[in-house]
C-alpha cells in the first residue's frame, strides 16, 4: 500500500474509531468499563497520529515511544482519579 | 457532546490534509500547497464550531465561575484553541516557503518541525475530547 493510500486508511479509522466513542459516551452509562474503554479508543487514535501522520515510525525509539506512551500515561492516570 | 465530534473530526481530518501536502513536499510533486489550504479550512471549521460552542455555553449563563466543570471547560478548550491558532500561521509560513521553493532536494527540516507541531495539537485534542465531552 502506498504511503499516500496509507494515510487516507488511517484517517477513515480515526473518524470511525471517534464516531465509535461518541456513541458508547452519549449512550452507555458512565462505568469504570466504558471509562477504560473511551481512553484505550483515544490512545489507539493517538497511537495511528504519532506513527502514520507524524511519521514516527521509523524514528528513534525514544522519540517515538515518548510521544506514544503520552495518551496511555494520561489514560491511567484518569481512570485511577476515576476509582477514587 | 455534538460540538465535541465535530471538532474531533475537523482536527483529524486537518491533520491527514498536513500528512498528505508532506507526502507531496517530500516527493517534489505539485499539489501541497493544495493540501495545506484544506488543512486551514478544516481549521476554520475546528474554530467556527468551537466559537459558536463558547456563545452557546455563554447565551445560557455558564462561565468560569460557574462550576469546576466549566472552568477546566474554558481553560483547557481556550488553552488548546490558541495552540490551533499558532498551527494555523505556522501552516500560513509552510505555505509560503514552499511557494519559495524552500523544501526543494530534501531540506524538509522545517517543513517536518511545522506538520509535527500540527500534529502534537491533534493529538492534545484526541485526550481532551474524552475528558471534557464524553467522560
Amino acid at each position: 500500500m502506498s504511503e499516500a493510500r496509507l494515510a487516507d486508511s488511517i484517517w477513515i479509522l480515526l473518524i470511525l474509531v471517534t464516531v465509535a466513542m461518541a456513541y458508547f459516551g452519549e449512550n452507555g452509562a458512565i462505568t469504570f468499563a466504558t471509562v477504560v474503554l473511551i481512553l484505550s479508543a483515544s490512545a489507539v487514535k493517538a497511537f495511528c497520529v504519532v506513527d502514520y501522520f507524524m511519521g514516527l515510525r521509523k524514528a528513534p525509539r525514544v522519540w517515538r515511544f515518548m510521544l506514544l506512551a503520552y495518551a496511555p500515561v494520561i489514560g491511567v492516570i484518569v481512570s485511577v482519579t476515576y476509582l477514587f | 457532546m455534538l460540538a465535541g465530534v465535530g471538532n474531533t473530526l475537523a482536527l483529524l481530518t486537518s491533520s491527514w490534509f498536513v500528512a498528505r501536502a508532506q507526502l507531496k513536499v517530500h516527493r517534489g510533486q505539485a499539489g501541497g500547497n493544495a493540501f495545506l489550504l484544506l488543512a486551514l479550512i478544516s481549521a476554520c471549521v475546528y474554530l467556527w464550531i468551537k466559537s459558536s460552542e463558547y456563545q452557546h455555553s455563554a447565551a445560557l449563563g455558564f462561565d468560569l465561575g460557574t462550576n469546576d466543570f466549566y472552568f477546566f471547560y474554558y481553560g483547557l478548550t481556550a488553552f488548546h484553541m490558541f495552540h490551533v491558532i499558532l498551527g494555523m500561521l505556522v501552516l500560513v509560513w509552510l505555505m509560503w516557503q514552499n511557494r519559495r521553493g524552500r523544501y526543494r532536494d530534501g531540506r524538509m527540516n522545517e517543513f517536518e518541525s511545522g506538520a509535527s507541531y500540527w500534529h502534537m495539537v491533534d493529538l492534545l485534542w484526541l485526550v481532551l475530547f474524552p475528558l471534557v465531552y464524553l467522560l
